[in-house]
């Protein structure tokens, strides 16, 4: 054996890659009897242990140089927490879930939409402007864009609250969270598999109903 | 935990401060002092989005583990989607970089001799050799075949030990 096919065994024999392995026992005693006879491998195979023992032995925690909670506030303010389900994700349900958001909150506003609709100031209580909470959405919604927008709607659904009857208000709040969850799931599938374009589809598309339905309700609260 | 599963962003900011400075320094070896700040940032927002999903068998630490690392591959293929230059996770590149030398006694110097090596030795060489996983586990995680990850680690290996020994 050469040293460098030595060296070249040497991580998996550190590792135990192969110690446990039958057919491997000849080429590990070859390596062992090589390592006897040959100081420069010895030396190799000591500064390798020593390096893995203090990559092992690296502090598990550093500070960050900065305080990134303010940052990680202002997004999770805007990012509700999701209630993870636990069923497989289907091929259909962000879909399906969507659509019977939509389903349900179509009856609500039939029955409701007229009588609490009315005329207000087109900038809202909490300053966000109505025209940019209530302009048409784009074809693609990237991340930090869908983040704004659903915050701003959010605030303002919340800002409105006593314009809405407290069931409507609760059917909001309800199929909000199917959507949501719908969205967890896509995302999960997303991260599984993001180069699935089938799904990024649906994830936008699920995104831009949730932003629809929001614009309605605050329409509704007009 | 019950609070911040319940939305309560107050306590989701304790659970953030009983881990962050773990998520970090795992986001620091794997992604680089450059991003490790946002990536850090980025692991508590999807925390926070998927902590219904989280039963407390474990750590909350030990769930925050494997989100770190899917949310830095994810990430990484998505820019690598998005920008040709982004070097292959794979990719074992002829370029061989001179690390300075490391220093015997303290810690840091071999996160600083890490930052000096290329992102997929250095990536492999810390899920294995600092975090313990195991090749086929990394192979899982980042789409690499297995040995494509021996070959990794084995560069790595080499490189840091070279720095060592000046």
């Amino acid at each position: 054996m050469t040293c460098a096919e030595c060296r070249l065994q040497l991580d998996d024999i550190i590792d135990g890659e192969y110690a446990a392995s039958e057919p491997q026992a000849e080429q590990l005693a070859a390596l062992e009897a090589h390592l006897r006879g040959c100081a420069a491998c010895r030396a190799v195979e000591a500064q390798l242990r020593e390096l893995i023992a203090r990559a092992a032995a690296l502090p598990p925690r550093m500070s960050p140089p900065r305080d990134l909670w303010p940052d990680i506030a202002q997004r999770v303010r805007r990012a509700p927490a999701q209630v993870q389900t636990h069923r497989p994700w289907t091929r259909f349900s962000g879909l399906a879930a969507a659509a019977g958001v939509v389903l349900a909150l179509s009856g609500v506003f039939a029955l409701r939409g007229a009588e609490q609709r009315r005329v207000l100031d087109t900038t809202s209580t909490t300053g966000i402007s109505m025209r940019t909470a209530l302009s048409p959405v784009g074809v693609l919604l990237p991340e930090r864009e869908y983040e704004r927008a659903t915050a701003a709607l959010m605030e303002a659904v919340e800002a409105r609250r006593e314009m809405l009857s407290p069931e409507t208000h609760q059917v909001v709040t309800r199929n909000l969270r199917v959507i949501d969850d719908a969205l967890a799931e896509l995302r999960s599938a997303l991260d599984s598999d993001p180069g699935n374009d089938e799904l990024a589809s649906l994830f936008s598309s699920t995104q831009r109903r949730k932003v629809a339905v929001l614009q309605r309700v605050v329409r509704l609260s007009l | 935990m019950r609070r911040a599963k319940a939305g309560d962003v107050l306590a989701f900011e304790r659970l953030y401060e009983d881990n962050v400075r773990q998520v970090y320094a795992l986001c620091y070896r794997m992604a680089g002092r450059d991003r490790a700040e946002e990536l850090t940032q980025d692991v508590f927002v999807r925390a926070w989005q998927k902590l219904g999903s989280f039963r407390g068998d474990s750590a909350l630490a030990t769930w925050l583990h494997p989100l770190t690392v899917n949310l830095f591959y994810s990430d990484l293929r998505a820019r690598r989607r998005h920008t040709d230059r982004i070097m292959a996770t794979d990719d074992l590149t002829p370029h061989e970089p001179a690390l300075p030398p490391v220093a015997k006694d303290i810690g840091l110097d071999l996160d600083r001799a890490l930052e000096g090596l290329p992102p997929g030795a250095r990536q492999v060489f810390v899920l294995h050799d600092t975090y313990g996983y195991k090749h086929h586990e990394i192979a899982q995680m980042t789409g690499i075949a297995v040995g494509t990850s021996k070959a990794q680690l084995h560069r790595a290996r080499r490189l840091l030990r070279e720095g060592l020994s000046r």
